[in-house]
């Protein structure tokens, strides 16, 4: 992630991955028609980042609380990391229920950020987060 | 709000004009005005349906930051506005002096945030 000046807070979009990692898909053909167009979600990729999807469930599973909250969680952790700027994550939501499971705070440790750091040395997503013609780091 | 989040964001083109964010924040907001001053609205606009991209122009962000202050009628500002992502054609600089000169500095919006650049 690009450095930002200080005082500036950043806002997380789609922190929970846009369903993917709360496994809304389970295969490449669970994939609403508009997020096609995005590569990782893309049927050659798709088995693969799937997994990423899986190791998070299971340390959501350990923790006891869902995986969007882990996620939301670990986004928020992020923002303990020295220069890091306040980070406000934005997670969807379409239900009452899933707002008032969104919004249950869960405190991500340090070891379970370290972990999670060891997964994503290891892991490698496959493809970028948009294709080309959708504008990214202008 | 019960939850205590209130850093709202919405955008003028999520949903269908007559259905998009700003139309359902300004129904909320006319249920719940009590609200309008504890939550931090940040709304992205300037998006051209025609190109599928961002309109940096001032034209095309003042048409769609004036568009959005219709919709919420009065009952909420617009905190934080953003574009849809940075438009190749015209320089950061006019697209940010715009919305800073005519809109921030005027009270119309209260701050100017940047997508995905």
């Amino acid at each position: 992630m690009c450095p930002v000046p200080d005082g500036i807070p950043l806002v997380a979009y789609s922190p929970v991955g846009r369903g993917f990692l709360i496994g809304a898909y389970n295969t490449a053909e669970d994939v609403p028609a508009q997020l096609r167009v995005l590569p990782r979600f893309q049927a050659e990729n798709f088995a693969t980042n799937r997994q990423l999807a899986g190791q998070v469930e299971s340390m959501a599973t350990r923790k006891g609380c869902t995986t969007a909250q882990f996620a939301i969680g670990w986004v928020r952790a992020l923002a303990r990391r020295p220069g890091m700027p306040v980070i406000t994550p934005i997670p969807r939501a379409c239900t009452a229920e899933r707002v008032e499971e969104n919004t249950r705070e869960v405190n991500i440790s340090d070891e379970e950020m370290a972990k999670i750091d060891a997964i994503q040395a290891k892991f490698e997503v496959k493809e970028a987060r948009y294709p080309d013609f959708i504008p990214t780091d202008t | 709000m019960l939850a205590g989040s209130n850093f709202w964001n919405g955008g003028e083109f999520y949903g269908p004009p007559d259905g998009n964010s700003l139309v359902l924040l300004e129904k909320y907001f006319a249920q719940r005005p009590e609200d309008a001053g504890n939550v931090v609205l940040s709304i992205k606009g300037a998006f051209n349906h025609d190109t599928m991209g961002a309109d940096g122009s001032p034209e095309a962000i003042r048409q769609s930051i004036d568009g959005c202050i219709a919709q919420l009628r009065g009952r909420k500002r617009i905190d934080i506005f953003e574009c849809a992502r940075r438009d190749p054609n015209v320089p950061l600089v006019l697209s940010l002096g715009t919305i800073d000169k005519e809109y921030v500095q005027t009270g119309k919006v209260g701050g100017v945030d940047l997508s995905e650049v």
